[in-house]
């Protein structure tokens, strides 16, 4: 967007307006790097759902964090965190945080994939 | 006084003077002869001579003076006849002189009564009322100057008013959109802060409702906004939007197909033309409640419809607001009177610009019902919510080269976003090769930690993955990021923008990644550092150990993952 007389650069909808001038989340778990994910089945969205609401949910069919939806919607992320926690309030986002330490890899393996790779040099 | 004079002749006449005379001289020459007689003949003859010579002599004289009495009184007749001839046309130039007065005094008061007030209003002047022939040439070419400079003045005094006024409204406008501009800015930079943010939302809402003041203004001047969006816009976003730029934006309450959209030209005009509206509804409407806003598609285009919950307008307000609402009456600045019509008045300029039709009606809810029809030549079908985004298989379609479609800022982009026939490509080739490796990614991420300090760390695992299958949208994104950091659009967006494509593509071709991601990175030197590396690695992102000063990429490090973990998952 631009704008001939000034700097002023930015959606004709703006944040307050987004969130309904909401600033906080209603569930203080979510963070950036939340895990986000559409429920299964899906669920429909409301008619009065916004187009940034409808746009989170469909993204999220795939997992998704919090912070990459927030870059695909073009807003700041502390916004996509109100309208994320709402969807997981209405029951058609759910979210998982952080990654489990299991899913991590061994450290063993880890250390000989190292060497393998220093063997190769 | 031409008759005064005229009795004297005949009244000194004495009609008895002259047979008088004769009859005396006669009877003197009667009497005399007797006497005479005894002097002799010659003396009686000679006498009787003299006697008669002086009688002829009288009757001559009493013929003359008849004569010379009949003479005066044609000359007194003569003088009459010219006096009343005088009389006459001094009579007629009176009454010529009264009617011209009159003429002149009837022009003077259609001038003071019509023509002068047509001029000073700036409408079409009406004609002198009576002819130049008749009024004569001097007073009508007066006239005509007279007005001519009144109206000259006035136009001249209206404009620069107007220009004082657009010029005044511009710089309130644009201190406006610094503001707007700088809390944006500054909600970006601390997006874990709440309280941050909700200030900047209060100041980003007063700051928006005086740019809109502010453009109402410049509307009422007759200029247009400068100001031009670039996409097009869903229509009820358009109305969110213009709720935005009230006091009571909450109580907006919106419905409608979120599909349907406006071309970008005529974003601003209808989101001002809506926020006017809006303004006006919820000023009047019972302040907890809310405002309903209806937007459905009609054969002929797409309607909006606000809805008060006031008391509605009488008849004659009613019709004189319809008739400033569809644009058929447009106000200027100095015709605005009270608050509902300034609005009023700006919704029917804008209405008259673009060909919105706009009526105003008693609303079911017992207030007003505002109805704009936005024609179909401007409405566009949007793509559903959701559905641009690069969630969904996109084609492998190579984008166009980055540089031909949108001018680098940073000179970072087209490595990470072109895709495999690019520098990249030739990037991705010699990643596969650990001495070419090396330079490479040295100058990758020097590039790109000189441009976006935060950029770079997070996009560098990534930087290397480019030829990904979905290459195509984020580069699109990218246009549109780049046009936004080039006009000095805050950076987050563009930053996430950037990142993103690369771990998508990370996540379907994750081999590549594997080999690639060094290749942006700090090659490990020693086996300790190696290790480091390795295990940042599958940590996620988090590539440059000692930099975890930027919270965003320490908490971004520890999402990255998801790509390994939900392999099995999605």
């Amino acid at each position: 967007m631009s704008e001939p007389d000034g700097e002023y650069a930015a959606s004709a909808l703006r944040p307050y307006v987004i969130t309904k001038g909401r600033s906080r989340p209603s569930r203080n778990t979510i963070g950036v790097e939340t895990l986000l994910i559409a429920v299964d089945p899906p669920r429909d969205v409301p008619v009065s759902a916004t187009r940034e609401e409808r746009a989170l949910v469909r993204m999220c069919e795939r997992l998704l964090s919090l912070v990459e939806a927030a870059a695909h919607l073009e807003l700041p992320v502390s916004l996509v965190k109100v309208l994320a926690s709402d969807l997981v309030d209405s029951g058609h986002l759910s979210a998982r945080s952080g990654v489990p330490q299991a899913v991590l890899p061994d450290s063993q393996l880890l250390q000989e994939v190292l060497d393998g790779l220093r063997r190769l040099r | 006084m031409a008759r005064s004079p005229a009795p004297s002749p005949r009244s000194r006449r004495s009609p008895w003077l002259w047979p008088t005379t004769l009859v005396a001289a006669l009877a003197a020459f009667a009497v005399a002869i007797v006497p005479i007689t005894r002097l002799g003949t010659g003396v009686t003859s000679a006498y009787s001579v003299i006697a008669l010579l002086v009688f002829v002599c009288l009757l001559v004289l009493r013929a003359q003076h008849r004569r010379a009495e009949s003479d005066v009184v044609r000359h007194g007749d003569e003088t009459r006849e010219r006096e009343a001839d005088a009389a006459r046309r001094d009579t007629r130039w009176r009454s010529h002189v009264q009617h011209q007065a009159e003429l002149v005094r009837e022009e003077v008061e259609h001038l003071v009564k019509e023509r002068l007030p047509a001029a000073l209003a700036r409408t079409e002047i009406p004609g002198p009322l009576h002819s130049p022939e008749r009024l004569g040439e001097g007073v009508t070419d007066w006239f005509g100057r007279l007005l001519a400079e009144v109206a000259e003045a006035v136009d001249h005094r209206e404009e620069s008013q107007r220009l004082a006024l657009v010029e005044l409204a511009s710089r309130v406008q644009t201190s406006a959109h610094r503001i707007q501009a700088a809390v944006t800015g500054l909600a970006d930079r601390y997006p874990g802060d709440a309280d941050l943010l909700e200030t900047t939302m209060q100041v980003d809402h007063a700051a928006t409702q005086q740019a809109r003041h502010a453009q109402s203004l410049k509307v009422l001047c007759g200029e247009w906004p400068g100001q031009q969006w670039q996409k097009p816009l869903a229509m009820v976003d358009v109305v969110r939007a213009a709720s935005g730029r009230i006091v009571a934006y909450k109580r907006v309450e919106v419905t409608g197909d979120p599909d349907v959209g406006v071309t970008p030209s005529v974003v601003e005009p209808l989101i001002h033309l809506l926020a006017e509206l809006l303004a006006n509804a919820t000023e009047y409407s019972p302040p907890r409640t809310g405002v309903p806003v209806t937007v459905r598609t009609v054969q002929r285009g797409a309607v909006i419809e606000v809805d008060d919950g006031g008391l509605g307008m009488d008849e004659y307000r009613l019709a004189e607001a319809r008739e400033i609402v569809s644009g058929s009456r447009l106000l200027g600045v100095g015709e605005v009177g009270e608050i509902p019509q300034t609005g009023f008045a700006v919704v029917g300029r804008f209405a008259d610009r673009h060909g919105f039709q706009i009526d105003l009606g008693p609303s079911p809810y017992g207030g007003v019902r505002a109805v704009v029809l936005v024609p179909t030549g401007v409405l566009e079908t949007l793509a559903p919510a959701g559905t641009t985004a690069p969630v969904p298989p996109v084609p492998q379609v190579p984008q166009v080269p980055q540089p031909t479609s949108a001018p680098d800022a940073t000179g970072t982009a087209p490595e990470r976003t072109a895709s495999g026939d690019g520098p990249a490509a030739d990037r991705q080739a010699a990643a596969q090769q650990p001495a070419a490796s090396d330079a490479v990614s040295e100058s990758a991420a020097s590039e790109s930690a000189a441009t976006e300090p935060v950029a770079s760390r997070s996009a560098a695992p990534g930087s290397a993955a480019a030829p990904a299958p979905d290459v195509s949208v984020p580069a699109a994104r990218d246009a549109s990021v780049h046009d936004a950091s080039a006009s000095g659009a805050p950076a987050l967006p563009s930053r996430i923008g950037r990142r993103l494509p690369q771990r998508r593509s990370r996540r379907d071709e994750y081999a590549p990644a594997v080999e690639a991601a060094p290749t942006a990175l700090t090659p490990p030197g020693t086996p300790e550092q190696a290790g480091d590396w390795m295990e940042q690695f599958f940590e996620g992102g988090r590539v440059v150990p000692t930099s975890d000063s930027v919270p965003y990429e320490g908490q971004d490090g520890s999402s990255s993952p998801t790509p390994d973990s939900p392999e099995g998952l999605t």
